[in-house]
């Protein structure tokens, strides 16, 4: 975690009590003073740590110089989701990772600085991009309204093209909306940064399933991008899985966000994984009301997925977390009563490449619990990919080339659905990547 | 980023010449050679100012190093200062790469600067047509260079005597087709004597400042004056951030004494540097120091800052700015003697440090109490002259600043 980020969070013990944003707003005297510690690098490392190419040291240099609304459109030139990626990117592994400044005193805290440019707009009023000539006459669709298929859309459209994007679900936003809770990012700012996707001129539908792509090919879209994200849940099939209370990560968070009846989870609740899902349900959790909140992973602390910053915030807020222990089977008569586990020991190096773990004979031990919650991650609907026709990769995602073109011509894809799952600012990049291709190939034609 | 249409309010008209955006590259190393300036160009500098051109045959030999900084907090050049010569390249070369400019860059501005002492009116001519003769939209008079050039009656020697200053601007002007620019040395008491003997000689611009004669430190180790050539120096020129006041005054002092267009110059680093620089009277500004320091990138942050304060305050063009905040610029006995401030401290803000209390008590009136349990301080607003002085030492941006207030003063003995 770098600088800013530490004077500008809310204390654990404070945050656990509502729905808002951990990270305060960063005040105008403390941004100044990170982005004047800026070196201004010659060819900046920075801008090759964000996957979407935001020029950070040129948008640093605006707010050093009082001009916030340059530092936005700069941001926003390559990111549409710039208050989105601010809150939510791990931005230690993309800019911030690569800033020089970490070799003299501290790396600048640039995802703060972007969430300060963000808000400054919010607060001053928005401008749009300029937009191409409006309305090529060619059509594109996207299917899936998540951050990649939404990022698509905005660069087609600054391209002049018009843009139609259908989504299944009542919300758009993808993972952004459905997946990471609002004490992370709040709701309002996934839906101000759609609203001006829309302002240029993109069309969202919405509780609008497709099942076939050629079919939209036919209704005259001239080009599709698939941005449909991984939402098969992973699940562990222990006996006991369908007792009252045990949730589903990706429903469990969905309701806790908008159910009218938030879900009860009664004192005590237990988180079967160790990566972000398993981090952001924890949290949940705790805001619901639990007591205790146990996190239990198989293999060790090094093993674990989640990044760094959200097993710190987790385990700030209290989770507590159980390594080296397997769930064995959920006990109950209708409901969840106890999780009966086993300790672990880490053996040799499997095809993944991470220490094998293996049960330790005879360690079973049970824990009192009234809630279950499975968050072992997410990957992509296999069903979906042969709906759609497209063919799949090793992993059973969509397979592209580079530029994100799949097997079928004139149907690109991104995101998720192609990386299996990674991060908000690479589905962002590989939507943006795929409109570029879309813009040659309907140029071409 | 700002947008292709509202750059179009960057457009100056400068002595007839259009320029996209007011900023010239100043005469000195970013304009070393014609690749570099191209290089400026395409970056988005509007203008650029040849490195000073001498008559063919005076000998310009160059000292290492012939540079020496002074840092001053974060900045590394808050001040800097140099020994530099004329440029070195024969003027032959440098006809050559203004005319392939002008071929290439037809809508950039490139400027002729030349130089020669106060009796060579042949050399000062004879650069004029040769200049012009290769396509330069504009020529500059170096008259302000204030080292080395000067032992040879050369450079600020020129623009401190108003006579010299007038009759070398009337040389060029009676062979010059295209406008003629004066720069001019701050390095005189009164500079705008030698504004309007420019204007008198028929001076279409003015340029101002060139460097300010200056003496940057000592090597104490070696107790050598810097910048030490092999253990001696000389007076040098200084430029960048810290020249700034110097320079704004001189610019202020010739747009209201003179009708002449003004380029200004002196420690332009940023947009607000440059329109405060428009607002007491330029119409274009040089640069030099901050493309030393930065490169030719910062033109992005110079034309998008200026355009979107522009649009802010709602200003259609330069032109329209050009001077409004000179003509609020008068006689200190003329100023408003029942304009009343105290200070005042934003507690939410306030982190404690003391600095405003020690300042008000040891260099002001005492008006600042200090609770040391609570490290608070509060002002009395009955002591307190509004001199300001607490809210410049504030570390924290808007913590301390100065409101209105009907309190009185109490008066002390
Ligand atoms: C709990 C959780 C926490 C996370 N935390 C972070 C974080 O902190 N930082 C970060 O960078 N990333 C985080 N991520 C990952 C990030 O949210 C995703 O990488 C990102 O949203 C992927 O974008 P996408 O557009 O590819 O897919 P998605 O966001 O999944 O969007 C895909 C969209 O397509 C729609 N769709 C699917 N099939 C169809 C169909 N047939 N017809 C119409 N619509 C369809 C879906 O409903 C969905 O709206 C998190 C993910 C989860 C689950
Ligand atoms: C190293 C150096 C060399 C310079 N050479 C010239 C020159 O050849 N001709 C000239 O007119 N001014 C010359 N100048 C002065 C600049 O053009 C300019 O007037 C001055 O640096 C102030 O502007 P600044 O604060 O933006 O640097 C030189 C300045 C520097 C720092
Ligand atoms: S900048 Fe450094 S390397 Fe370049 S000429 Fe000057 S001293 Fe030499």
């Amino acid at each position: 975690m770098s600088g800013l980020t530490h004077s500008v969070k809310r204390p654990a013990k404070e945050r656990v009590k509502d729905w808002k944003e951990i990270q305060k707003d960063i005040p105008i005297n403390l941004a100044y003073a990170e982005a004047t510690r800026c070196n201004f690098c010659y060819e900046a490392p920075c801008i090759k740590g964000c996957p979407a190419g935001v020029d950070v040291s040129s948008f640093i240099r605006r707010i050093a110089v009082g001009d916030f609304s340059s530092a936005i459109s700069i941001i926003k030139e390559s990111n549409p989701f710039a208050g989105v990626c601010a809150r939510i990117c791990p931005a230690e592994k993309f800019c911030i990772g690569e800033c020089r400044s970490q070799f003299s005193t501290s790396p600048l805290d640039i995802a703060s600085l972007q969430r300060f440019a963000a808000d400054m707009e919010l607060l001053r009023g928005v401008r749009l991009p300029e937009i191409a000539q409006a309305g090529k006459g060619k059509r594109v669709a996207c299917v899936g309204a998540g951050p990649a298929g939404l990022a698509c859309a905005a660069e087609l459209a600054k391209r002049g093209y018009r843009v139609t994007v259908f989504e299944q679900n009542k919300r758009p936003g993808g993972m952004l909306t459905y997946g990471i809770p609002s004490y992370r990012l709040s709701q309002d700012i996934v839906d101000t940064e759609i609203a001006q996707i829309k302002k240029m001129g993109v069309a969202v539908q919405t509780e609008k399933k497709i099942t076939n792509v050629k079919k939209l090919k036919a209704q005259g879209y001239a080009a599709v991008f698939v941005g449909t994200g991984a939402w098969k849940s992973r699940w562990l099939d222990v006996p006991g899985t369908d007792l009252d209370g045990v949730w589903d990560a990706l429903e469990f968070i969905d309701a806790a966000k908008f159910n009218k009846t938030k879900p009860r989870v009664g004192d005590t609740v237990v988180i079967f994984g160790a990566g972000n899902t398993a981090m952001d349900c924890a949290g949940t959790a705790l805001r619901l009301g639990a007591k205790r909140v146990i996190i239990i992973y198989r293999r060790g602390r090094a093993e674990m997925p989640a990044w760094d910053c959200e097993v710190l915030c987790t385990f700030e807020e209290g989770t507590e977390f159980m390594l080296l222990t397997a769930p064995k089977r959920i006990l109950g008569k209708k409901k969840v009563e106890a999780v009966e586990c086993i300790k672990m020991k880490l053996g040799p190096a499997d095809e993944s490449g991470r220490p094998r773990p293996v049960p330790i004979p005879g360690s079973e031990f049970t824990i009192q619990t009234d809630t279950v919650i499975q968050a072992l991650g997410q990957e992509t609907d296999p069903q979906l990919l042969k709906e759609f026709g497209l063919t799949a990769d090793k992993r059973g995602c969509i397979k592209t080339r580079a530029d994100g073109l799949t097997s079928i011509p004139g149907v690109f894809a991104g995101g998720d659905a192609v990386n299996g799952g990674a991060t908000a600012v690479e589905a962002i990049a590989a939507g943006r990547k795929a409109a570029e291709a879309i813009d040659k190939y309907l140029r071409k034609k | 980023m700002t947008t292709a249409t509202a750059h179009r309010l960057l457009n100056v008209d400068f002595c007839g010449v259009k320029f996209k955006n007011p900023f010239i590259l100043a005469s000195a190393p970013p304009t070393t050679t014609g690749e570099m300036i191209m290089r400026a160009f395409d970056a988005g500098w509007g203008g650029a100012i040849i490195k000073t051109l001498v008559p063919e045959g005076e000998p310009v030999l160059n000292v290492a190093p012939r540079l020496a900084s002074l840092p001053y907090g974060k900045n590394r050049m808050a001040v800097l200062q140099n020994i530099e010569l004329t440029t070195d390249r024969g003027v032959r070369v440098w006809l050559k790469e203004i005319g392939q400019m002008k071929k290439r860059y037809p809508d950039h501005v490139v400027i002729g600067s030349i130089m020669a002492s106060g009796t060579m009116k042949k050399e000062w001519q004879e650069l004029t047509k040769r200049v012009q003769g290769a396509g330069a939209d504009m020529i500059e008079c170096n008259l302000g260079c204030p080292h080395g050039m000067p032992e040879r009656g050369m450079g600020s020697v020129c623009s401190q005597d108003p006579e010299i200053t007038k009759h070398i601007t009337q040389w060029v002007k009676d062979v010059a087709t295209i406008p003629v620019m004066i720069k001019l040395t701050p390095n005189i008491t009164d500079i705008k004597v030698t504004a309007k003997a420019a204007q008198a000689g028929g001076a279409d611009a003015l340029a101002t400042v060139n460097t300010v004669a200056g003496l940057i430190g000592v090597d104490l180790d070696k107790i050598e004056p810097l910048p030490s050539v092999s253990g001696h120096s000389t007076y040098g020129g200084l430029s960048g951030p810290g020249i700034k006041p110097i320079a704004l005054r001189a610019v202020c002092e010739i747009f209201k004494a003179t009708n002449c267009a003004i380029s200004g110059i002196g420690g332009v680093g940023s947009w607000q540097d440059a329109a405060e620089f428009i607002l007491v009277g330029a119409t274009t500004v040089q640069v030099c120091t901050a493309v030393m320091h930065w490169g030719y990138r910062i033109i992005n942050d110079l034309c998008e800052g200026l355009v979107n304060y522009m649009e802010g305050h709602k200003f259609n063009s330069v032109a329209e700015m050009v001077g409004l905040a000179a003509q609020k610029i008068t006689m200190h006995e003329s100023l408003d003697r029942s304009y009343r401030l105290v200070s005042s401290i934003n507690k939410d803000l306030c982190i404690g440090c003391g600095l405003c209390y020690v300042s008000c008590q040891d260099a002001a009136y005492q008006a600042i109490k200090w609770d040391s349990k609570k490290r608070e301080p509060t002002v009395e607003e009955e002591k307190c002259v509004g001199c300001g002085l607490c809210s410049h030492v504030c570390p924290i941006d808007y913590c301390v600043t100065m409101k209105r207030s009907n309190v009185a003063l109490k008066k002390q003995h």
